[in-house]
């Protein structure tokens, strides 16, 4: 019974699941609103489907945007559901199911570290996050515990890329020769490398199996080797008995009292008839994706909130940011006609060299850009013996070779296929002003709710940030003894465009950033909102700055710490 | 992970049952709807949340006869048959071709308008030598004509529409090749297997690299 539910929870991605385990392992009976479909990757995955089973040879189309296999329901562009723009150029990824967009993620989930939670004080620039590492630190221990992961010895860690504890991580799998070449060249260049912190097991946990090292893990895991919302959060949630879940239901208002300072519900779209619903708790937490926890607070105007609910600060849709993402294809020569071996591997870089410039040696170097940015093999742009596929393989070992055809066709691809490679950087951003979402006053979505109308930029700091990333990027190719065949950041300064478009690499967060006063903040600490006391946003909205890390680990952290001070106020109050 | 392996090898199975029934159909050309059209009639995609268990193509086919004949020909010059793998008709590629032109999709759309007039273009070259297809011409005709276009676009002499017309067909035909079992087996992907551990590359190819 809907009177019964003690937290109404809005969205069952990294950041709601989350809360909703949370909240039911301490008995606190939860009602979650998911926009999407059921979705159970046991049954709903197709791992080891090839690409020659699926329409267009399983490529990406509008309709499917990262491949027909990919466990993704919804992507860029969904029908009757637009966003429209104000300035720039901004793509809004969607994911419509239980488990949200977990499903379908890199699993790449390495720590922010105590620097990154204090950009301000380090560079005087953008502003501090409300609490430090020390806070944060026991929940991405409990985090990772429920998740799993595998990760690098942790004393091997550098300066302010925190790795997990012994006790916590997994052993890593083995590099692959790529990434042994990779870290060869690294070491060369004084660069440390090590495991990449992932969420995938590679000994079983809870459950669930050890990863089996084949089959993309964006194509979800009927295995639940690889995380995701739905196997590690929403299903032993429901085994409580106090979880409830009504999916197809898009929230678009938080409901409150005359007061306007409590909330008291959701009001949703039941997707399947249409109808206007309403559901009432105690608390309510939104978590339904960065954007859209900014959407529906603008949403939610009322005579007391005329700019929209828990925006007294006028902060919410502010200060929206992206990771910054370029890459390199490499042509390694050694590995021309190499003998075909196997390195599916866990389908996500087995490791990777974190940001290594601080301080003075950062000053040195004349890196004059907050944050920094972490270096990998990419597993899936280009070559490799990766999973044939048209565009990410072929499309590479094409690349600008004209008029090929024929027996000389043939052995090209014969000695390109396992030589050819992608190398990545991803960087962090420096959250600017610039980046913002507001309500289009005149599009509205098939069900009548006006859309988010989003503005962006990239700042010059970022556009240092990409510069330094591609010049390492070329080192790298060149102590790998490998030649260039293409280049994204030059490709798309020439296309016009900056690294990428603003959402490309899907790590849009910030929008309700968590600070110390409610003057420049929308959330506190615990992510709770300075406006309304019993409000709080747990997805990447609270996010403040934007380094090279994955959200992903982040936001579970500080929605297990938001669900740990809901719960201490449940039993405080006696609610 | 025997268990595992139990779970996942129907999936496997069915794959290569597929594969079976693709390669026996070698009658296929028959089967082909003759639209006759150029322009595309509106077809519907597959939509964003399809069942990926049951993959399905939900659009018609859309290549005329002498369209595929004449595809159907070029495929077997750009992918001929070779010690190691078959050509692209014996694994029925143009039909793959037709799958992706006749797609409703932005990219699609653009590649069908740019390999139908290019084989249009084709034609007009046959006619030139007394046929009325490409695919009328004999062997070496044939042979000739695309080796002059593949030389044009190697040395950049060749028109923006015809460098197009050759570079997505060699990209389709490319990508409808090397994911079939026999394609893939030419170049030597051996991965998606289930297996115990990951323990990097083997010996041979570590030396390679020096690593």
């Amino acid at each position: 019974m809907a009177d019964e539910n003690e937290v109404i929870v809005v969205g069952s991605g990294a950041g709601g699941g989350m809360m909703a385990h949370t909240l039911t392992d301490a008995g606190v009976n939860v009602l979650l609103l998911e926009a999407g479909r059921r979705y159970d990757a046991e049954t709903d995955a197709a791992m080891f489907q090839l690409p020659m089973e699926a329409p267009l040879r399983g490529e990406g189309t509008p309709d499917k945007n990262d491949g027909y296999f990919d466990a993704n329901i919804g992507g860029y562009e969904m029908p009757g559901q637009p966003y429209t723009l104000s300035g720039g150029k901004f793509r809004w990824w969607r994911s419509r199911q239980l488990g949200g967009r977990t499903h379908h993620f890199g699993r790449q989930v390495p720590r922010y570290g105590p620097e990154d939670f204090k950009v301000h004080t380090m560079t005087g620039r953008e502003i501090d996050w409300p609490f430090s590492y020390d806070d944060i630190e026991p929940y991405y221990d409990r985090v990772e515990t429920i998740i799993g992961l595998f990760g690098p010895d942790p004393d091997k860690a550098v300066y302010n890329s925190p790795q997990s504890p012994n006790h916590i991580r997994q052993e890593p799998p083995a590099p692959r020769a790529s990434e042994m070449l990779f870290a060869k060249a690294c070491e060369k260049m004084g660069i440390k490398t090590m495991a990449h912190p992932t969420a995938i097991l590679t000994s079983p946990l809870n459950g669930r199996e050890a990863c089996f090292y084949a089959t993309n893990c964006i194509r979800g895991c009927s295995i639940g080797a690889a995380f995701d919302s739905v196997t590690a959060y929403i299903k032993p949630a429901e085994e409580t008995g106090k979880l409830s879940i009504i999916t197809g239901a898009v929230a678009y208002k938080v409901l409150t009292d005359d007061s306007g300072k409590r909330a008291t519900g959701i009001r949703y779209i039941d997707t399947e008839t249409g109808e206007h619903r309403e559901v009432f708790a105690k608390f309510v937490v939104l978590a339904p994706g960065s954007m859209e926890s900014a959407r529906i607070l603008l949403n939610s105007k009322s005579e007391k909130a005329p700019d929209g609910l828990a925006n007294s600060s006028g902060m919410v849709g502010k200060y929206i940011s992206d990771t910054m993402f370029t890459s390199l294809w490499i042509h390694i020569p050694q590995l021309d006609y190499a003998p075909p071996h196997n390195e599916d591997g866990v389908s996500q870089p087995h490791i990777y060299a974190p940001w290594w410039l601080h301080g003075e040696e950062k000053e040195k170097d004349g890196a004059d850009f907050s944050g920094g940015y972490k270096l990998e093999v990419d597993p899936y742009r280009g070559g490799r013996f990766g999973p044939p596929s048209m565009k990410a393989t072929f499309g590479i070992m094409l690349h600008g070779r004209k008029g090929l055809y024929g027996d000389k066709l043939k052995d090209h691809m014969r000695r390109y296929y396992g030589s050819l490679l992608g190398i990545r950087t991803l960087g962090g951003m420096s959250v600017n002003e610039n980046c913002y979402l507001t309500i289009d006053p005149d599009v509205k979505d098939k069900w009548g709710i006006p859309v988010p109308k989003f503005h962006w930029q990239w700042s010059d700091e970022d556009y240092r940030r990409g510069v330094h990333m591609n010049k390492t990027l070329h080192e790298l190719a060149k102590n790998m003894g490998a030649t260039v065949v293409r280049d994204a950041f030059d490709e798309s300064r020439k296309a016009g465009k900056f690294v990428e478009t603003g959402g490309e690499t899907n790590h849009e967060i910030g929008g309700c950033r968590m600070g110390t006063s409610p003057k420049n903040s929308v959330l506190n600490q615990y992510s709770q909102t300075w406006d309304v006391d019993n409000l709080y946003v747990a997805d990447g909205a609270p996010f403040v700055t934007h380094v090279e890390k994955n959200p992903t680990l982040t936001i579970m952290a500080m929605s297990m710490r938001a669900a740990d001070n809901i719960i201490e106020r449940l039993k405080e109050n006696n609610l | 992970m025997s268990e595992n392996q139990e779970k996942l090898s129907p999936n496997r199975r069915r794959v290569l049952q597929l594969m079976a029934v693709a390669g026996a159909s070698a009658a296929y050309l028959n089967n082909y709807p003759n639209s006759g059209a150029k322009a595309q009639t509106r077809q519907k995609g597959y939509g964003q949340d399809v069942d990926v268990n049951n993959p399905v193509v939900t659009w018609d086919k859309t290549l005329n006869n002498n369209q595929l004949l004449n595809l159907t020909v070029i495929g077997d010059l750009i992918i001929p048959t070779d010690d190691k793998s078959p050509s692209a008709s014996h694994l029925n590629i143009t039909d793959f071709v037709d799958e992706w032109v006749s797609a409703p999709y932005p990219e699609q759309e653009k590649d069908r308008e740019a390999i139908v007039s290019g084989l249009d273009r084709l034609n007009i070259q046959a006619n030139r030598q007394d046929a009325r297809f490409f695919h009328n011409l004999n062997a070496d005709q044939q042979a000739a004509i695309f080796d002059t276009l593949a030389k044009s676009v190697e040395a950049g002499s060749a028109s923006a529409d015809d460098d197009f017309f050759f570079e997505r067909l060699v990209y389709i035909y490319v990508g409808g090749f090397y994911t079939t079992d026999e394609g893939m087996a030419d170049i030597g992907y051996v991965g998606n297997v289930p297996m115990e551990s990951f323990d990097g590359p083997p010996e041979e190819v570590r030396k390679l690299l020096g690593v």
